[in-house]
């Protein structure tokens, strides 16, 4: 029973409530007007004391903005970001109204991150004792930077006390939030599911993307002939996925979702986009549709030669030259293992209000793709939305986000 | 969720795979939780991968190894859940001791062996399986959830599903925020319905806690083993399932077992042992 030949459409899934922090500022609102209006978040790299030549996609003030006091022991920038999410778009009211109707045991958190709070690591190995080289003990190791530490955060921020996961998949990992919430729903080990995705800036992923000389020197220009790399973001998103049945008025929902891995390389995607293909693929049989029902794709497009060209040979093969395509990266940067999550939503929002966004930065689209890039903005109403995200391991997944009475 | 197991893998201290682990879970061999790790073989992974795998990823892809072996399965077949709290400690402590210093150098290779799904990666490379792969975490409590979404999984998508559950000590400085006690991993491969390999069905569910009794080992040094590796808290699963296959005559009796999930809930495991030629119930 492999999963290519067991194409059975899913039950679709209601988004009820949605939120989304990034470069872009906080909220919905503040991010659909910067897309709307073609306002990129990215800026040159302030960050820390970090000299590389590059730009990043920042959340404001996340520095000023320390976690409840309660949670204190959780305080790091990813839980920081996390928490100015939560707070955004009635999100926290939504979820009140939820454990009113479910009970808080009965509401599952599935958090993606790739890096956790890492940055809380790489700053005490800077105070290590110079005598006995041991870490200050202010490091909450447990708390800020194990993989659970945003999800813990969150179902402690929320008061819920049902199932919990933390993925990690780099950056596909908040993508597939979606599709293990589907299988827990599925499973009866719950009635909702809070998920979200959460990475923040850290020096990891900075010099380490930079070692792989990914980094782009001017704000990242997906599927330009010139494109020079990638520019790095923080973001969360968050989401309160429901039965169908349970939410009659849900109006905009998850119809597919498609899990693939190249078995490629590990840092490179298969240069056809074989894991890519096989990804959307499965998210169309999934959702019950065909390629022509798709009325916008939002690419991985991370402005990287090797991604953008793998990913636009599998988005021909499967929607042809007609399908409306586009990256997001050049207005939050590449939010990593929020990506997924902040895509998808971006995807909900563009649904709400009737945009194709551009493919803001791109200039000269490269004379090798044949998807349909677009450039500028166009208001139209759409109906559904496929995001696609992928990352290192070569692991894929994409989501079909739509409206769930058409 | 009802599922079957067709296979068992185990690496620790002083045992190399499942037929060594029932051994010293039923008490026939001594446990010692400072005894010697087996060496790893990763006679799955190419000439190239071997020499660009960390210890976590040899010791994920022998895991899986053993789980396939004994499986029987076409090793393209199934989706893949690999859980582990912290994944390749050795690497996340280079990265950032690195990091401090005034260079800040990384290598790349070293930078793509830290992201967690660095295990699944080299594995499905290796078997050039394209199927679903993921990687999860939840601290002590990463083997009831790695458990929880391959079941999940095994019932939601009807397929089968390579679990591998590892864990490895970090080294100084971060063992002292974050104890890691020993070297520990077990594998299964899930069947969403009885094959001819499938040795038990088991029925999972959760509970709230204040009815049950979370399952520990009567070994002070296997208890010290669960208490000690995250992965390791999956250990009474282990000995209720070598209980029933130790003495080669399998019991039918279903035995129960409690592991620890998020507060409040629990994990509750039915294990029901299936006798060869048995029919299908």
């Amino acid at each position: 029973m492999p999963y290519s030949s067991h194409p059975h459409p899913m039950s679709p899934l209601a988004i009820t409530h949605s939120t989304l922090t990034n470069a872009l500022g906080q909220g919905n609102a503040a991010v659909f007007s910067a897309l709307k209006n073609q306002r990129s978040g990215l800026a040159p790299c302030d960050f820390l004391d970090i000299t590389l030549d590059t730009y990043i996609g920042r959340v404001a003030d996340l520095e000023a903005l320390p976690v409840v006091s309660r949670l204190k022991d959780f305080d790091c920038r990813n839980n920081r970001l996390a928490q100015i999410a939560l707070q955004q778009d009635e999100f926290e009211i939504a979820v009140v109204a939820a454990k009113a109707r479910y009970g808080a045991d009965r509401i599952a958190v599935i958090v993606g991150t790739s890096t956790s709070g890492i940055l809380h690591t790489e700053l005490a190995f800077r105070e290590r004792d110079p005598v006995t080289g041991a870490l200050p003990t202010s490091l909450h190791y447990r708390e800020t930077h194990e993989l659970s530490s945003a999800p813990a955060f969150v179902r402690h921020y929320l008061d819920l006390t049902g199932p919990m996961l933390s993925i990690s998949t780099a950056c596909s990992s908040s993508a597939k939030v979606f599709a293990s919430a589907w299988r827990m729903l599925q499973a009866d080990l719950c009635d909702a599911v809070v998920v979200g995705g959460v990475d923040s800036l850290c020096l990891t992923t900075l010099y380490g993307f930079a070692s792989l000389e990914l980094v782009a020197s001017e704000p990242c220009r997906p599927a330009d002939a010139d494109r020079g790399g990638i520019s790095i973001g923080e973001a969360a998103g968050f989401a309160l996925l429901e039965r169908r049945e349970n939410t009659p008025d849900a109006k905009i929902g998850l119809l597919g979702y498609g899990e693939s891995v190249d078995a490629h390389h590990m840092s490179t995607p298969h240069p056809e986009g074989l894991g890519a293909e096989l990804a959307m693929q499965r998210a169309l049989d999934r959702a019950g549709l065909v390629a022509g029902d798709i009325d916008y794709i939002n690419l991985h497009g991370t402005a990287s030669r090797t991604n953008d060209s793998a990913e636009d040979k599998a988005v021909s093969r499967l929607f042809g030259p007609h399908t409306p395509c586009s990256s997001t990266k050049g207005w939050t940067g590449h939010t990593l293992g929020a990506a997924g999550i902040t895509e998808a939503l971006i995807g909900l929002l563009c649904i709400e209000h009737g945009l194709i966004p551009g493919s803001l930065n791109t200039r000269h689209i490269d004379p090798s793709f044949t998807s349909q890039i677009v450039l500028q903005n166009e208001n139209r109403p759409i109906t559904r939305v496929l995001s696609n995200s992928f990352g290192f391991g070569g692991n894929n997944a994409s989501l079909i986000i739509g409206r769930l009475d058409a | 969720m009802n599922i079957y197991l067709d296979s068992i893998g185990v690496i620790a201290p002083g045992m190399a795979n499942w037929s060594e682990a029932i051994k010293t879970l039923t008490g026939v061999q001594a446990f010692a939780i400072h005894a010697p790790l087996p060496d790893f073989n990763v006679a799955d992974l190419p000439a190239t991968e071997r020499r660009r795998a960390g210890k976590s990823v040899k010791l994920a892809v022998d895991l899986a190894a053993q789980a396939m072996a004994s499986a029987f399965i076409d090793p393209t077949l199934p989706a893949a859940v690999f859980a582990s709290t912290s994944g390749d400690t050795e690497v996340l402590t280079d990265i950032c001791a690195a990091l401090a210093t005034d260079d800040r150098l990384i290598s790349p290779m070293r930078f793509h062996n830290s992201v967690h799904n660095a295990a699944s990666g080299y594995w499905t490379i290796a078997q050039q399986n394209r199927q679903p792969a993921t990687a999860v975490a939840l601290h002590n409590l990463t083997a009831s959830a790695g458990l929880l979404e391959a079941a999940a999984q095994v019932v939601a998508e009807n397929v089968p599903v390579l679990l591998v559950i590892y864990d490895m000590p970090f080294p100084p400085p971060l063992d002292a925020a974050e104890p890691i006690a020993a070297v520990f991993g077990m594998s299964f491969l899930l069947q969403p319905a009885r094959t001819p390999h499938s040795m038990a069905q088991l029925s999972i569910s959760l509970s709230m806690a204040e009815s049950q009794t979370v399952n520990v080992m009567d070994n002070p040094e296997l208890e010290a083993l669960r208490i000690g590796v995250a992965a390791a808290r999956g250990l009474p699963l282990l000995a209720a399932l070598a209980s029933v296959f130790s003495s080669g005559l399998v019991s039918g009796n279903v035995q129960t077992v409690v592991l620890e999930y998020v507060s409040p809930q629990v994990l509750i495991i039915a294990v029901q042992p299936i006798i060869s030629g048995e029919p299908n119930t």
